[in-house]
């Protein structure tokens, strides 16, 4: 008996060490093993064991636990005394409705694309209270009844100087075998992809959708041997880094970092970027909805978007954060750039992304 | 010879006392592992079935999305392929070894059993980018041969199909051996003694008396390799270079990211029932059962 108080007891003190991020998520699993518990049943699944001013946020790992942590939690803390718990076990939308579906819902707040908010639905997503988050701290293209952008990532024309006579500027290059011999890099899952065929087969930027399927099928074909995919943004950066590719589709946040690494040998142009909204939306069936929606609130902070944009290079998603950019942050933010840009149509990836991404990797693996 | 047990419980009128006694108490011994096989494994594999035909609306239109879009059937035959051709090498690699280890003595064949086992210690995922830094176009292999002046182009030996299938013989190597290798050892060398004795040449020997004999092994191992194979995922994710879309991967796409699930559950089922057919096929016309002992 004694034992297991002790246990639980030092269940506890890990899950606290945990929530404030002293331990990190692996020493926390292995820590739980050791007390002889799951995760699950420790933390990050039994609600019952948690303390009242506790909630848990998912994103897609790596470097963003420490960024949303700098950026978001830990200042949210410091306001409410609320403790935010970072899972970073990528947010995909099938472990929202497996959280869902089992009731068993971990996390109060989930990280992704806007457009998990249409494609889940309302039996997965709490609505976005609006009352409580500030309507007005977003584009009119990030703000959705059941997800609300936090911040702003896209997909660009990424090249190695070294590798290429002179400097592609759109993504017709990119088709451009001739001109720009070497291989190219595309991202295997689709989104942000298509866009870029239409805009390379000369079509203007507003009549990008609906996308042309044939056609990205006939043209990633035409490129055979000269296309590798990339399956995760590290992946990215490898190929750029190892010089595998001379050029490629990926995203914003990784270009940044790759020209530092590189010291300007990799770089990129904003030119024809694909815009695209990251969200947060509530899975349904969380206790602490409140909660949940006063952190969305407060990630609004023009500030606290900068300190991440700082970090990774996601773009403000509140566009009271753009006058506040200094000129070094401006380059390296999406936001400062949409003129340039197309913004990703979430509606016609909530409608075709099932049907589209299955032709697409049957295209891409020919 | 029966025993009067099993005589009086064969018995039309036997109690049902009589026939309980007849349950052989090893039973007992197997109890907990068919209970949690059966709460833990057939359960949820009888869900996935039901998910298939209701999800999202009852009836049958995931498997008919399957039988018709032409996308799922590449996906079949590309794994089917990658499978056959990986089963093959990896038989063919494996009967080399086994054959060695079999003939080796001592410290030898010791070390050759070490080396065959520790990769099975090393995890799928470190082994499968272990494979990609190796052999990317820039990669050591690429490097020396250019070096060597052998090819002026880096050879594509990875990031397609060809590197998938280096990655998964290579993980499945140590399962095609170990069969193989206990019907090698279990083998009664008079037998090739006899042959030889009789007049026939080392290669008649061992095409016509060992070979025959060691089938069984090469058959067990067949099963097993190809039937690993199919439910490969990380090794095609990774080696394949998102080009070589294998059953695993097309249900994780179905059940993660379009969040499909009946469509995910119906392939399932279809990869299970290609699985266990092809079992059967094996099992009738190979004698699967001396395989396995």
């Amino acid at each position: 008996m004694d034992r297991d108080l002790h246990r639980e007891d030092s269940l506890a003190l890990v899950k606290d060490l945990y929530a404030k991020g002293r331990v990190n998520r692996r020493d926390f699993l292995s820590l739980c093993a050791i007390l002889g518990a799951s995760a699950a049943g420790a933390s990050l699944g039994g609600r019952k064991a948690l303390a009242a001013d506790e909630i848990t946020i998912s994103n897609f790992g790596g470097d963003a636990i420490k960024a949303y942590t700098d950026a978001w939690t830990a200042p949210f803390t410091a306001d409410t005394g609320v403790n935010v718990a970072i899972d970073g076990a990528g947010p995909l939308p099938g472990n929202i409705k497996k959280m869902v579906d089992e009731k068993n819902v971990i996390w109060d707040v989930s990280d992704g694309d806007a457009f998990y908010g249409l494609q889940l639905g309302p039996d997965y997503l709490e609505p976005i209270d609006y009352s409580v988050v500030d309507p007005a701290g977003f584009f009119d293209w990030n703000k959705y009844p059941l997800s609300a952008g936090n911040y702003v990532y896209s997909y660009v024309l990424a090249y190695d100087k070294t590798k290429l006579p002179e400097a592609p500027t759109s993504w017709a290059d990119l088709f451009d075998l001739k001109k720009f011999p070497g291989k190219r890099t595309l991202w295997k899952w689709f989104m942000g992809m298509p866009e870029i065929f239409m805009l390379a087969a000369g079509k203007a930027p507003e009549d990008v959708y609906p996308i042309d399927m044939k056609l990205v099928v006939e043209m990633v074909k035409s490129l055979g041997d000269n296309l590798v995919l990339w399956d995760s943004g590290a992946s990215s950066q490898q190929l750029f880094l190892d010089g595998e590719v001379v050029m490629g589709n990926i995203w914003n946040t990784r270009c940044s970092v790759l020209e530092r690494d590189t010291e300007g040998r990799v770089t990129w142009t904003w030119n024809q970027q694909i815009v695209s909204p990251g969200a947060w939306c509530i899975p349904k069936g969380g206790k602490k909805l409140d909660i949940a929606q006063k952190f969305i609130a407060s990630t609004q902070d023009p500030k606290r978007q900068i300190t991440l944009l700082d970090a990774l290079g996601n773009g403000p998603a509140n566009p009271a954060a753009l006058p506040l950019l200094t000129e070094e942050q401006k380059r390296i933010n999406p936001t400062s750039h949409l003129d340039v840009g197309v913004i990703r149509n979430e509606q016609w990836y909530a409608e075709n992304y099932d049907n589209e991404l299955n032709t697409w990797l049957d295209a891409i693996a020919g | 010879m029966p025993s009067p047990a099993d005589q009086t419980a064969s018995g039309s009128g036997a109690p049902l006392a009589h026939r309980l006694g007849r349950l052989d108490p090893y039973w007992w011994l197997v109890a907990p592992l068919l209970i949690v096989t059966i709460g833990l494994f057939l359960v949820p594999l009888f869900n996935i079935l039901l998910l298939s035909v209701t999800d999202p609306e009852p009836g049958l239109q995931n498997y008919e999305r399957l039988a018709t879009a032409s996308a799922p059937m590449r996906v079949f035959m590309t794994t089917l392929r990658i499978c056959a051709v990986t089963t093959v090498i990896a038989i063919v690699l494996g009967y080399c070894v086994a054959y060695a280890m079999a003939h080796l003595e001592g410290l030898h064949q010791r070390l050759l059993l070490v080396a065959v086992l520790i990769p099975l210690w090393v995890s799928v995922l470190v082994r499968a980018f272990s494979w990609l830094v190796l052999l990317r176009d820039q990669g050591p292999v690429n490097d020396w041969l250019i070096g060597a002046g052998l090819i002026d182009e880096p050879l594509k030996l990875v990031r397609n199909e060809l590197g998938v299938v280096i990655g998964m013989v290579h993980y499945l190597i140590p399962y095609a051996v170990l069969p193989i290798y206990a019907v090698m050892r279990g083998l009664d060398n008079r037998l090739l003694f006899a042959s030889r004795s009789l007049g026939a040449s080392p290669a008649t020997t061992f095409f016509r008396v060992y070979l025959p004999l060691t089938l069984p092994g090469v058959f067990a191992a067949m099963v097993i390799v190809f039937v690993f194979g199919l439910g490969f995922y990380v090794t095609p994710a990774v080696l394949g270079g998102g080009r070589v879309v294998m059953l695993a991967e097309s249900v994780s796409v179905a059940i993660l990211q379009t969040v499909r699930w009946g469509y995910g559950a119906a392939q399932s089922v279809v990869l299970l029932v290609l699985t266990l057919i092809l079992i059967g096929i094996m099992g009738r016309t190979v004698g699967l059962k001396r395989g396995f002992g």
